[in-house]
């Protein structure tokens, strides 16, 4: 099968890296840079903050309107950025999505000039004092906003609790106090840093000659950069004391119950296949335990499901709930792990969660930022493979494999979104 | 088989119309792992009265179609979630205001999918009991969305804008209204729309184009469906006045939600024309307030509001508005602002940001066949219009800046006008 072949190398002059994926197959081209920084307390609010004062303005494109009149010259290319927290490592990607000029009336050579926008936006932008003292304000009011989205604010709370002493527990964005007191020279000084020293790696997706890529790379992206440090190791718990029950009070119509667990497994483990066939009989899936068990049989919820945090080594379970039958769902939960343990599970469940697995890889292979995404997890965590290795791991998973995982799997902390006092 | 070329994607399209009346389109995409169908009916939230040749008129419970949705998945032998399951498959479905959609996508034993999908949306079966069960579950999801401010501020919005209209309502109904459905209102529901006529199977990805139609053909030959004819849809007469100008509720949210609407009362019956016209406004809307814009820059260069402000056009039968939405630390000011400034916006736009709009358009469009479910969700959209998606660029085509610039005047009236508040 040629139709999930793997990412090419290249070293850049200025010694980042560049994985190429070709493929014919999609209507866009896609280039990533991603810097990877080491989650911690005294960088994550500034690193957080760049991204967004970048998108301020540039010395050539001043304003953000005149970067998105340039993308809509583009034809409409998509330029997004993002932060992201993978285990204990911080991360800004930034994407520009365009699409392949064979499908234009005229011949621009998109590629190259997306490029260019993609160098304005990082490597020489304005950042002025104006723009980031808004942007700070904005980062502040994004980070407050996180109350809105109940469900995510209520993941959000069950990490910081569980992982409170750990570096895992710092949220993506920062701390809305550190971002309050950050100078414009503080900020220029972490962005120099960033710029000479992170890990900095470089995606393409699309159809795409290796070589023209490479030099017009080069030629584009030429910065001083002396890549000294590697990716962040994050620091792996897999015992646990005592579960932690926390209980937070909202102005909420449906309970958010949340429950985290160790698995102490990551994505470059020789356990994570296993791991996820885990998961998949778990919680990953409609015909999987827990949705069958707590939606299905028990009618108790919409949602009931279980994901995975592969590099921090941590699983959650989710569900929104009538308040009064809190203990009720919790038993049901609970109950679908131990079963796992005992081995109580079908070969049909078995067969099942491995199928919509590799159903769902499949779908990583034509989803041009999916591809981008799965091989940069498998970096981040020093074991990068094509989906067709990934496809065969899943396969080789045995029954026996599986129970031994649930075996080591510990609940660490009970959350519940609850409604307040005196509410329906 | 019909065929259809669209020459700017380089794709194509076949259609064939089965002696049961289903339309059928397939569009074959080489190189990907993936299959995708969608199994769509023109029957959605806003049809709760039906006009019944024996009976007459009838009221059905508000959020009668999205639980149909729901209980098409559970069959006589069991839940259609494990058919799927047990070829790897991924299966969902979405009720909006128009339309119901079946859909999975698969990476293996396609055929085997596809006749699950055809059946289990074709053999319906509702029992009390299984019709009770599903109330609980329902109830929660109408309870996760009374918790989400994003979704509050557009419902009532849309509150504010209609006075009878079923729009009024939540897709999903009401916990009271959700409670008087029964399993003969389901099948008289069911009887009266699902009818292959009244029905469009839509396929894309990696297949065989003539064993797949001859299988599909094979399987709806043997299908007799919806015996109850001549149903027709009642809407309520909806005037041309808005109904309430400012909506107000009370969350739990870091700061104030928006919505701003402007009811449309010009609406064309034609399939064509309704669909150039939410085009063109749309374009209209973009050149006005759009992150390329003046007026944007200004409003977020003021903190009014933040890069999640979006905004957009919705043109259907029987009803249509604009919309403009996001968070603002103050909505009163920004909508005095909208107000006051739309008009030096509108003169100020040229043919050079038409140009540049035009290529965004072009390129947006290019773009949304690289995702199958994008593809596929447009495609049923506008074929319920009469219109097929991959002539979508001929309408663009046909639209000039005068004819965009032509529907300012009776939609951007402050009388038409109605805000929605979603704050602490």
């Amino acid at each position: 099968m040629n139709k999930t072949n793997a990412f090419n190398h290249y070293k850049l002059n200025n010694s980042c890296d560049l994985h190429i994926f070709n493929s014919n197959k999609f209507k866009t081209n896609l280039i990533q840079m991603v810097i990877i920084e080491k989650l911690a307390a005294e960088t994550v609010s500034a690193n957080a903050l760049l991204p967004y004062v970048f998108y301020r303005g540039s010395n050539k494109y001043s304003t953000t309107r005149e970067f998105k009149i340039r993308l809509n010259e583009l034809y409409g290319a998509e330029l997004s950025i993002s932060v992201l927290k993978r285990g204990e490592n911080q991360l800004l990607i930034f994407s520009l999505e365009l699409p392949n000029e064979i499908f234009l009336p005229d011949q621009t050579p998109l590629f190259r000039e997306g490029l260019k926008l993609l160098y304005e936006l990082v490597l020489n932008p304005a950042m002025k004092e104006e723009y980031i003292e808004q942007e700070k304000d904005n980062l502040q009011r994004k980070i407050g906003a996180l109350i809105n989205d109940k469900y995510s604010y209520a993941v959000e709370r069950c990490y910081q609790e569980m992982c409170a002493n750990e570096t895992y527990g710092l949220y993506k964005l920062g701390k809305k106090k550190d971002l309050e007191v950050i100078t414009k020279e503080q900020l220029l000084k972490r962005y120099n840093s960033i710029i000479n020293n992170s890990v900095i790696l470089f995606f393409v997706v699309g159809d795409v000659e290796d070589n023209r890529v490479l030099s017009d790379i080069n030629t584009v992206f030429d910065f001083k950069h002396k890549q000294s440090k590697g990716i962040n190791k994050t620091e792996l718990i897999s015992q646990v004391s005592d579960v932690k029950e926390i209980k937070d009070k909202m102005k909420v119509k449906q309970g958010k119950l949340i429950m985290g667990f160790r698995t102490g497994i990551t994505r470059g483990s020789k356990s994570y296949y296993p791991l996820i066939v885990y998961n998949g009989i778990l919680g990953a899936f409609p015909h999987s335990k827990l949705f069958q068990n707590v939606r299905e049989r028990s009618s108790l919820a919409y949602f009931a499901n279980s994901g995975l945090e592969t590099t921090k080594g941590l699983l959650l379970i989710s569900s929104g709930i009538d308040f009064n039958v809190y203990q009720k769902a919790r038993e049901i939960i609970l109950q679908q792990v131990e079963e796992i343990k005992k081995g109580n599970f079908t070969v049909q469940e078995l067969d099942w969660a491995k199928m919509s697995l590799q159903n769902r890889f499949k779908n990583i292979a034509d989803r041009i930022d999916g591809l981008a995404g799965h091989y940069l997890l498998g970096l981040i965590n020093n074991n990068p493979e094509s989906i067709d290795k990934s496809l065969d791991s899943i396969s080789a998973v045995k029954r026996e494999d599986v129970i031994n995982i649930a075996k080591q799997i510990k609940l660490d902390t009970i959350y519940f979104l609850d409604r307040q006092e005196g509410e329906r | 088989m019909n065929k259809l070329e669209n020459k700017i994607i380089n794709e194509c399209l076949y259609h064939e119309v089965l002696d049961n009346g289903l339309n059928v389109y397939l569009m074959p995409r080489k190189n990907f792992n993936k299959q995708y169908a969608i199994f769509a009916c023109d029957y959605g939230a806003n049809d709760t009265t039906l006009l019944l040749e024996d009976k007459g008129e009838m009221k059905l419970p508000d959020g009668i179609a999205h639980f149909l949705e729901h209980k098409l998945f559970e069959n006589e032998d069991g839940d259609s979630f494990a058919k799927f399951a047990s070829t790897g498959a991924s299966a969902n479905a979405y009720t909006n205001y128009t339309t119901t959609a079946y859909l999975f996508s698969s990476t293996d034993n396609f055929a085997t999918s596809l006749l699950n999908l055809l059946d289990f949306v074709q053999k319906p079966y509702f029992t009390d009991e299984n019709v009770e069960k599903e109330k609980g579950i329902i109830a929660q999801e109408i309870l996760m969305y009374e918790d989400d401010p994003e979704y509050q501020v557009y419902l009532n919005l849309l509150q504010g804008l209609y006075n009878n209209h079923p729009l009024r309502k939540n897709i999903a109904g009401s916990i009271e209204s959700i409670n008087k459905i029964d399993k003969d209102r389901l099948y008289l529901c069911y009887n009266s729309f699902y009818r292959p006529e009244n029905m469009v199977l839509f396929l894309l990805g990696d297949f065989d184009l003539n064993k797949t139609l001859k299988l599909i053909v094979d399987n709806q030959s043997k299908k007799i469906i919806g015996e109850i004819k001549g149903v027709k849809k009642v809407f309520p007469v909806e005037n041309d006045s808005i109904n309430q100008k400012l909506i107000k509720k009370e969350m739990d949210v870091s700061e104030p939600l928006f919505n701003l609407g402007f009811k449309e009362v010009k609406i064309p019956d034609n399939g064509y024309e309704l669909v150039k016209q939410e085009l063109a406004v749309n374009i209209l809307i973009d050149l006005l307030i759009g992150k390329g814009t003046k007026l944007y820059q200004s409003l977020y260069n003021e903190g009014l509001v933040d890069n999640h402000f979006h905004q957009y056009y919705i043109l259907e039968k029987g009803y249509g508005y604009a919309l403009m939405g996001g968070k603002s630390k103050d909505p009163d000011k920004l909508y005095q602002r909208i107000i006051k400034d739309l008009p030096d916006s509108l003169n100020k736009i040229t043919i050079k940001d038409y140009q540049t709009i035009y290529k965004k358009n072009l390129g947006n469009y290019i773009k949304s066949f690289n995702s199958f479910a994008r593809t596929a969700s447009e495609f049923i959209n506008y074929i319920f219009k009469g219109i097929n998606y991959l002539d979508l660029l001929d309408i663009i085509n046909d639209i000039e800046l005068d004819y965009v610039i032509g529907f300012y005047d009776s939609l951007f009236r402050e009388e038409k006008a109605v805000r929605s508040i979603v704050e602490h």
